[in-house]
């Protein structure tokens, strides 16, 4: 509030009108940050109960605070083998996808070529023909026919999928570096690899480390993708799909205790992740969005 | 970023070798199942065959539960079907006429042949000289009930028509609901899964129909299911049925009845005395087994059972013989069969086994929970003997019944329309070649075979 | 081809090493791109055409147009369509205005407004599945947390049948603002950097209070923005799956069936008891049409908001 403001009015009302004004602020953001971690801390935290505690509700920390939970989760719900790969799938993804994103989006501003306007126009026609979940079943029968189907480097593979928005998002980056550098490096007698490993690479960093972000995200909460390609392999389930699987066990419904430590288990990596860059996060989706 | 390249590189290459060095030298026989009551005990009973076999077998073993027919299906698809699979309905007669499962015949000696005579039925397990599977137990369904809280209500015993199960279950909830007891429940989650255990079931003895089909007529006619329709939809009111019930599954439908919070529910009766035994504690006198109620108690035929802990045999696996060698030591032998029946995991169909078992007490209490005089084997119908053959256009059978018990469908011009759709799926089946006339010639319900 | 013919030997030889290059750099992605994305999407188009259940059932069968014709047909489908818009429209209509207000209230560099951002960014990078289970978990009509808070409170005296016909699209709605509300306010926050400050601080001048600012000049101002964001939660309403699969797996009774987990099903049905054989050629029929009706409804929306861009 600035004096023109309020010389017109009363003074006291507009302290009256701005004690209301935090108030509501404070209300309204307290019940926003409850809603936005209740069910995270209910997760957590239930995952510490006991089944009979959770079931019959009411209590928010653990009567007993029960750290096996996790123990019998990891060992007999299996959840090594899922987290082992989770890991795998989640980090090769990863870099695949920046790997290849970086190098399409390079070459893609930088250079013209024979078929570049077609792979372009079918890039950003694949972004937005979307026929979802069903094209998961050509994708396994590919992966039948070359005999990756049962193997992580299958899962791994369509868990990557295209990419097409990513190279886009790569390739209008680089469109921001001066092309001038590129030629002052061609003058000292880079070739186009020198280019791209010594010039462009190292400029195109906080963007790929967006793409690296997403793909890390997108792979590890992969759910469809990954029940489809394991179905007939659950051994090769990630901890995403291991989780929510549990609903349909054997003891499901006495079973809420393991399937909170096993969701903990699930949502405990992103969360440190997202605790060392969540400003990347936030910064790579106004990245994302802005390109559209 | 060239070091991060070469580091993800060389991690690559460490996986791919890691991942290359696969087993050992034994023969491995992969087992599936479905079957989620049992997999404590038949997996012990794997454990102990993978630590004393002389034939350097290890035997794998998982569980799909719900995933089951689509796992199968992928898995033939991609040609990596499993040594030894679970009986299913559905995957055995999708599958046999490609000769994917094996004829069990050549490889049972004679021994084995006279033990399982009992349970070796044309055209169910031998079709055209070759068996395919043996059934040691089996199951059918049943009305189950809380008897504490049909006392506290003053119900006489388990109903014996739909009508008065409708009453009771009004009179329970409306007495009783304050306390949280409410007088029918059923997993209604998934309408397949709740009305193959219930309302189908009951209607193969009202009407003598498998899945709406009239074998005597070879036609589906949906319309006699109008009246239980009707029935099920009160049912399944607020008047009746327990909170929730269009979304909830059988095992916490189950934890609900062991924690005496449901006066009546439908289901298998090779499951429920395991459950209640091991999985949701619950005192045997507390529950009672009674056959399914049909409207003003008509009986015109008999209801199915099934055999349940059969095993099919791939019959292109590399290694059929371990295979069965493997399924022969593990499931056939007599201490195996009279385990499983005595653990209440199925009730057993083979005369040598219930001789000599002594099950428990729910078997000896409850006689519906045997195989009994109104159960036999039913010819399949169309849609089950070959799902490919009858593709309906819409919502299935199931889903159609769910538009009228929740949806609020008018009964008779929903049921003259699904009675349409799948005469002509039937018809187009056939005509296509894929499926076969079922008609049965002066077909009689009560003794089908 | 002409043109091609007067280029020099050095200089064809010269662009033949250009365009190797070039490949030797697309070739990783395009691998993936093809066989994950382009090769996909074409099988699916050529099998509209046909009907088919898969191997170990009849070969692929033509059927010309009748699996389209089908798909007008089917009352299921199109209450799934339905119910698609009333989650879209329903998850955008919430959002909005909080994701708003929240950025209008963390947009200040102030301490304590990058921890809170944090933390109402947070549910964006969780798994919608994971946290499905847990939602499913929570809203459980007979013992789950939400109804035995609310019955403790005297908000409701009987439980609340959160998953059942009635509630559950309203309960599916709650969950994905849950898990979007960050990212529209993130959204918000970078359009609210770009309202040029001499504009507020006129308004203030001139004697406008918050909520008169914020009307007449942060609202018109965050016109481009407000557009994209729009666009986004439109299309992801009509791809979001993992949400509806995990949580009540489109019922009861189709309440909450959404066009992208019905195509779905014909691909992948689950059932325990029964086999439901897949339809390949319908399921891509299904979704055919529903990619369709996604283009039409961002068509419609994108020459909407160009008239409006006129008007203005």
């Amino acid at each position: 509030m600035n004096g023109a403001a309020i010389q017109t009015r009363n003074r006291k009302s507009v302290r009256t009108t701005r004690a209301v004004g935090t108030a509501l602020k404070i209300i309204f953001l307290t019940v926003m940050v409850v809603f936005t971690l209740y069910p995270i801390i209910y997760t957590v935290l239930g995952s510490l109960k006991s089944n009979a505690e959770l079931t019959s509700g009411g209590s928010f920390f653990p009567k007993e605070w029960l750290f096996e939970n996790y123990k019998t989760a990891f060992i007999q719900a299996d959840f090594k083998t899922y987290t082992k790969n989770s890991v795998i799938t989640s980090g090769i993804t990863t870099i695949l996808a920046t790997v290849t994103c970086a190098m399409a989006g390079f070459i893609l501003a930088r250079k013209q070529f024979v078929g570049k306007k077609l792979w372009l126009s079918l890039y950003m026609a694949m972004m937005f023909v979307s026929l979802g979940s069903v094209t998961l079943y050509p994708i396994y029968e590919l992966l039948r026919s070359v005999g990756l189907h049962k193997s992580i480097w299958g899962l791994t593979f369509a868990l990557c999928g295209g990419q097409a928005s990513n190279v886009l998002l790569v390739m209008g980056f680089t469109k921001g570096i001066p092309r001038e550098l590129d030629e002052a490096a061609t003058i000292d007698g880079c070739t186009i690899y020198g280019i791209f490993f010594k010039v462009v690479l190292p400029l195109i960093k906080p963007i790929l480390a967006v793409v690296a972000l997403f793909a890390f995200r997108n792979s590890w909460n992969d759910y469809v993708t990954t029940l489809i390609m394991t179905i007939t392999n659950p051994k090769l389930q990630t901890l995403t799909v291991a989780v929510v699987q549990l609903k349909y066990s054997v003891n499901a419904a006495a079973e809420w205790h393991i399937m909170l430590a096993g969701a903990s288990i699930a949502i405990i990596p992103i969360l440190i992740v997202y605790a060392l860059a969540n400003k990347q996060f936030i910064a790579g989706l106004t990245a994302g969005a802005v390109k559209g | 970023m060239k070091r991060f390249l070469t580091l993800a590189l060389v991690m690559m290459l460490c996986l791919i070798s890691v991942a290359a060095l696969a087993d050992g030298d034994k023969t491995i026989v992969t087992i599936w199942s479905k079957d989620r009551h049992d997999a404590d005990y038949v997996q012990s009973k794997i454990d102990a065959y993978n630590a004393t076999n002389t034939d350097n077998i290890e035997v794998q073993y998982s569980i799909y539960s719900d995933n089951y027919v689509q796992a199968v299906d992928m898995a033939i698809q991609s040609g990596d079907v499993p040594d030894v699979l679970v009986f299913q309905d559905q995957v055995f007669t999708k599958y046999y006429l490609n000769g994917q499962w094996a004829d069990l015949y050549p490889m049972m000696d004679d021994e084995m042949k006279e033990y399982f005579s009992s349970v070796i039925f044309k055209d169910y397990n031998d079709i055209d000289g070759k068996l395919y599977f043996i059934p040691t137990t089996g199951t059918t369904c049943r009305l189950f009930y809380n008897k504490e809280i049909f006392e506290r209500c003053g119900l006489p015993g388990a109903p014996e028509t739909l009508e008065q199960m409708v009453e009771y279950a009004e009179k329970i909830t409306s007495e009783l609901s304050k306390e949280g007891i409410y007088g029918f429940a059923q997993n209604m989650k998934s309408a397949s899964s709740a009305l193959n255990r219930s309302l189908f079931v009951g209607m193969q003895r009202e009407s003598g129909m498998v899945d709406g089909f009239n074998f005597a007529k070879g036609e589906y006619d949906f319309m006699p299911y109008a009246e239980s329709l009707r029935l099920w939809t009160k049912l399944l009111s607020d008047d009746c049925a327990f909170p929730g019930c269009e979304s909830l599954d059988i095992d916490p439908l189950r934890t609900q009845f062991a924690n005496g919070k449901i006066g009546m529910y439908f289901s298998y009766v090779h499951a429920e005395p395991g459950v209640y035994a091991n999985q949701f504690p619950m005192d045997s006198e507390k529950w009672g087994v009674a056959p399914i109620p049909t409207v003003g108690g008509k009986v015109v035929g008999k209801q199915y059972y099934s055999g349940t802990s059969s095993y099919l045999l791939n019959a292109h696996s590399e290694h059929l013989e371990d295979a069965f060698k493997a399924y022969k030591a593990i499931f056939t032998n007599e201490e195996y069969l009279i385990g499983y029946y005595e653990g209440g995991f199925g009730v057993t169909l083979l005369p040598s086994i219930s001789e000599k078992a002594s099950p428990s007490e729910d078997f000896a209490t409850k006689e519906w929970l045997q195989i009994g005089v109104i159960d036999t084997i039913l010819p399949k119908s169309p849609n089950t003997a070959n799902s490919a053959a009858v593709i309906i256009e819409g919502e299935d059978m199931w889903k159609t019944f769910e538009s009228i018990y929740y949806g609020g469908a008018d009964v008779e011009s929903t049921l003259a329309d699904l009675t349409e759709r799948y005469n002509k799926a039937y018809r187009e089946g056939i005509e296509l070649g894929i499926g076969k006339d079922l008609k049965i010639e002066n077909y009689d319900p009560m003794n089908p075979s | 081809m002409k043109q091609k013919r007067a280029i020099s030997p050095v200089k064809r030889r010269r662009m033949l090493i250009s365009n190797v290059q070039a490949y030797t750099f697309m070739i990783p992605n395009l691998i993936l791109f093809i066989c994950c994305s382009l090769y996909p999407v074409i099988w699916t188009l050529r099998f509209v055409f046909y009907q088919y259940s898969g191997l170990g059932t009849a070969a692929p069968r033509w059927v010309g147009l009748a699996n389209l014709e089908r798909v007008f047909r089917d009352a299921v489908y199109w209450k799934s369509v339905v119910n698609t818009f009333v989650y879209g429209f329903g998850k955008v209509i919430i959002i909005l205005p909080i994701a708003f207000i929240l950025a209008l209230l963390l947009s200040k560099q102030r301490k304590g407004n990058g921890i809170l951002q944090s933390v109402m960014f947070l549910p964006t990078i969780m798994s919608s599945a994971v946290m499905g289970l847990v939602f499913y978990l929570l809203f459980n009509a007979y013992n789950g947390e939400i109804n035995v808070i609310l019955m403790k409170l005297g908000v409701i005296s009987r439980p609340i049948n959160w998953l059942g016909r009635d509630h559950a699209m309203q309960t599916l709605i709650i969950t994905a603002v849950w898990g979007g509300l960050g990212n529209y306010m993130v959204y918000f926050i970078a359009g609210l950097q770009q309202v040029s400050k001499d504009a507020l601080e006129s308004a203030q001048i001139d004697g406008a209070n918050a909520v008169q600012t914020v009307w007449y000049i942060t609202l018109p101002m965050l016109g481009p923005i407000l557009k994209i964001i729009l666009m986004l939660s439109i299309t992801t309403a009509f791809h979001d799956i993992t949400n509806v699969m995990v949580l009540t797996e489109g019922g009861p009774t189709n309440a909450t069936m959404v066009m992208a987990l019905y195509g779905y099903q014909y691909f992948f049905p689950v059932s325990a008891t029964t086999s439901i054989l897949p339809q390949y050629g319908y399921g891509a029929a299904v979704s055919v049409v529903s990619a369709v009706i996604a283009g039409i409804v961002t068509l419609i929306y994108l020459a909407i908001s160009k008239k409006l861009d006129e008007v203005y």
